[in-house]
């Protein structure tokens, strides 16, 4: 599938602004680690406008023949970012992956947690928490943070005790 | 010195794996959208495989050239060093191959692709260790 990159462009503002991706103001994510938030974070805007310069990569882009962010990856990473804002997180570190996936990196006091969103839509989390010895990775169905709700969960709250320092 | 003429010659497509000794140093180009934010490594990211057939890419630095050369066309990337042992400890398997260039070499990997991912950590964190072996002033 081939879209121009207004069409792209227009796509990915869409649905971060949230009005294609319908994303409510409360975000619910089951498990212990539920987290209810009620706000866009400020750093939104600015992981979209990354987010939209990975589809903007050359051919070949890492030296290694990756090709840059297909229009039906960019969709998904942008819907992922929106579910992402309404979580209270910290702003993470968005990189493109050479098989033409997005990944989502925090290291924050502590916990590390990098997110991988596939070309398929599917997802594999890596997580480390410093502080209590856990470490695991996983793999996640398309659109689900549910596995990875108590993990979030720590990436906000190791976000907040830094900004309180 | 690595006695290299005594691998390269005749392993290919990890026929012979553990001939390559695990002190060899592997050299792997990073582009600067992949060094971490901190500047003092690249992303576990700059590990993935190729899309084709998962493999990725390094060469064997004893046998590369120099790392001007290695790097010859790709203005702005970075270069990370980590050996083979860092590499086989992390999971990957190594082959050399006889395609591309000179002391071209490919890590595979025979896992889970969520283990994988731990995996590329690792290397990064290896890599992270040794330095760059070239860095730039710009990152993305």
């Amino acid at each position: 599938m081939t879209a121009s990159v207004a069409e792209i462009h227009y796509f990915i503002g869409d649905t971060l602004s949230g009005r294609s991706s319908g994303v409510p103001a409360r975000t619910a994510a089951a498990g212990s680690g539920e987290l209810l938030v009620s706000q866009r974070p400020k750093w939104l805007e600015a992981a979209r406008t990354r987010l939209q310069t990975f589809t903007h990569l050359p051919q070949n882009w890492d030296s290694y023949g990756s090709q840059p962010l297909s229009w039906a990856t960019a969709r998904h990473a942008a819907q992922l970012l929106s579910q992402l804002g309404g979580f209270g997180l910290p702003a993470p570190r968005l990189v493109p992956t050479a098989q033409g996936g997005v990944q989502f990196e925090w290291d924050v006091g502590g916990i590390q947690l990098e997110l991988e969103l596939e070309p398929g839509g599917g997802m594999l989390a890596v997580f480390d928490d410093i502080h209590q010895g856990e470490s695991w990775d996983r793999e996640l169905p398309p659109r689900d943070l549910a596995p990875i709700s108590e993990a979030l969960s720590r990436v906000v709250s190791a976000g907040r005790q830094v900004l309180d320092v | 010195m690595l006695d290299v003429k005594c691998w390269t010659s005749r392993v290919t497509q990890g026929d012979h794996p553990h001939e390559v000794p695990d002190n060899a140093k592997l050299w792997r180009r990073v582009s600067p959208i992949h060094v971490a934010s901190d500047g003092l490594g690249p992303s576990s990211a700059a590990f993935a495989g190729h899309s084709d057939d998962g493999k990725t890419s390094v060469c064997v630095a004893e046998i590369a050239g120099t790392p001007d050369e290695m790097m010859e066309g790709w203005d702005g990337h970075w270069l990370v060093q980590f050996t083979v042992g860092d590499a086989r400890s992390a999971g990957f398997g190594i082959e050399i191959t006889a395609g591309e260039y000179e002391g071209h070499a490919n890590l595979v990997w025979g896992g889970t692709r969520s283990a994988r991912k731990r995996a590329q950590q690792k290397l990064a964190e290896a890599c992270r260790r040794h330095g760059w072996i070239i860095r730039r002033e710009d990152h993305g």
